[in-house]
């Protein structure tokens, strides 16, 4: 697999950095975070080394996604969860620490004091009805998909 | 209630999408899904303007943003959770937020994204139809990681965290009794 130098999940992946592995495909593996979030925080990784979302391979994304989609109920029987928050800082700009994607999957406890995923962005903008249909035309116009 | 002249694809176009459009107004309880907003969308494109589609999900812009370019991918049939879903739909599910991502990043001019899903009531779901959150971010924005959420963090010790994979890896086979029959 591609590897990045001081990269620690690509360290984990090859097995050079033990990790309570709970998951592995040939494209995929999953393991608890070292600094959990709540019990049952676990960490969905592609082996092959991409720092962004949208630099993975159609059929990696899928493999990523598919495992994030099987995980999440078994990571909740095994904690006895309420909910789950799923979430991927995608980029420094969005708090992204370990240049490696990996989807958190994070175990919600009812009254655990936690929030929804949207209390994290910046300052709320305020947009008007105009705003918003130009970002929309914007976003059906660009290209990149 | 609604008129079909209303509706995108023609209601001949597809028997089978129909006969799901149908299907997806009928809630496991037997109820109906007539106040789901996200439901609306997915046939008249009242929730906020379509920016993407695919076969069984929608991207749409959410019309009460955090940032500019919020983007709401859902599946177009209601379900509530993650775990609800087929894998097919999934699959078709993370195809349209792959899809839509860049389109948004570029669209937006954004440095990052958040991107999450609020999977359940305990995790802060409103919207009871499943919804993968799509959160330009840009340098310097005063926001924080999805971490910024979770203010109470717990300190476990490493037999609690070997439990916690050994119990994970057991739920994953399905044998614990969950799932499948009890061995």
């Amino acid at each position: 697999m591609s590897e990045a130098a001081d990269c620690i999940f690509c360290a984990i992946e090859a097995g050079e950095m033990p990790a309570r592995t709970v998951y592995e495909t040939d494209d995929v593996i999953a393991f608890l975070d070292v600094n959990p979030l709540s019990r049952g925080h676990t960490l969905v990784v592609p082996r092959a080394h991409h720092s962004r979302l949208a630099e993975l391979p159609a059929a990696t994304h899928g493999a990523v996604f598919g495992a994030v989609h099987e995980l999440v109920p078994a990571v909740e029987a095994a904690v006895d969860a309420d909910a789950t928050t799923v979430g991927v800082n995608d980029g420094t700009a969005a708090g992204q620490e370990v240049p490696h994607v990996h989807v958190h999957l994070v175990p919600r406890f009812e009254g655990d004091g936690g929030g929804p995923i949207h209390t994290v962005a910046g300052s709320r903008p305020d947009l008007s009805d105009d705003e918003l249909d130009d970002v929309a035309a914007a976003i059906r116009d660009a290209g990149g998909g | 209630v609604t008129d079909d002249a209303t509706r995108g694809p023609g209601p001949d176009a597809d028997p089978g999408a129909a006969d799901t459009a149908i299907d997806a107004r009928l809630l496991p309880d037997g109820g109906t899904v007539d106040d789901c907003v996200l439901c609306e969308a997915a046939t008249r494109d009242v929730h906020g303007p379509v920016v993407h589609e695919t076969p069984h999900a929608l991207a749409v812009l959410e019309p009460s943003p955090v940032a500019r370019g919020h983007t709401l991918v859902v599946p177009k049939d209601h379900y509530q959770r993650l775990g609800d879903l087929p894998a097919d739909q999934a699959a078709d599910l993370f195809r349209a937020m792959r899809e839509v991502l860049p389109r948004i990043t570029a669209a937006v001019d954004a440095d990052g994204v958040t991107v999450g899903i609020d999977d359940g009531e305990a995790a802060g779901q409103e919207l009871l139809h499943l919804h993968v959150e799509l959160i330009p971010r840009v340098d310097g924005d005063g926001g924080g990681p999805i971490h910024a959420a979770f203010p109470h963090r717990p300190t476990l010790s490493d037999e609690t965290l070997d439990d916690v994979a050994a119990a994970t890896r057991t739920a994953l086979r399905g044998d614990d009794g969950s799932e499948g029959p009890t061995p």
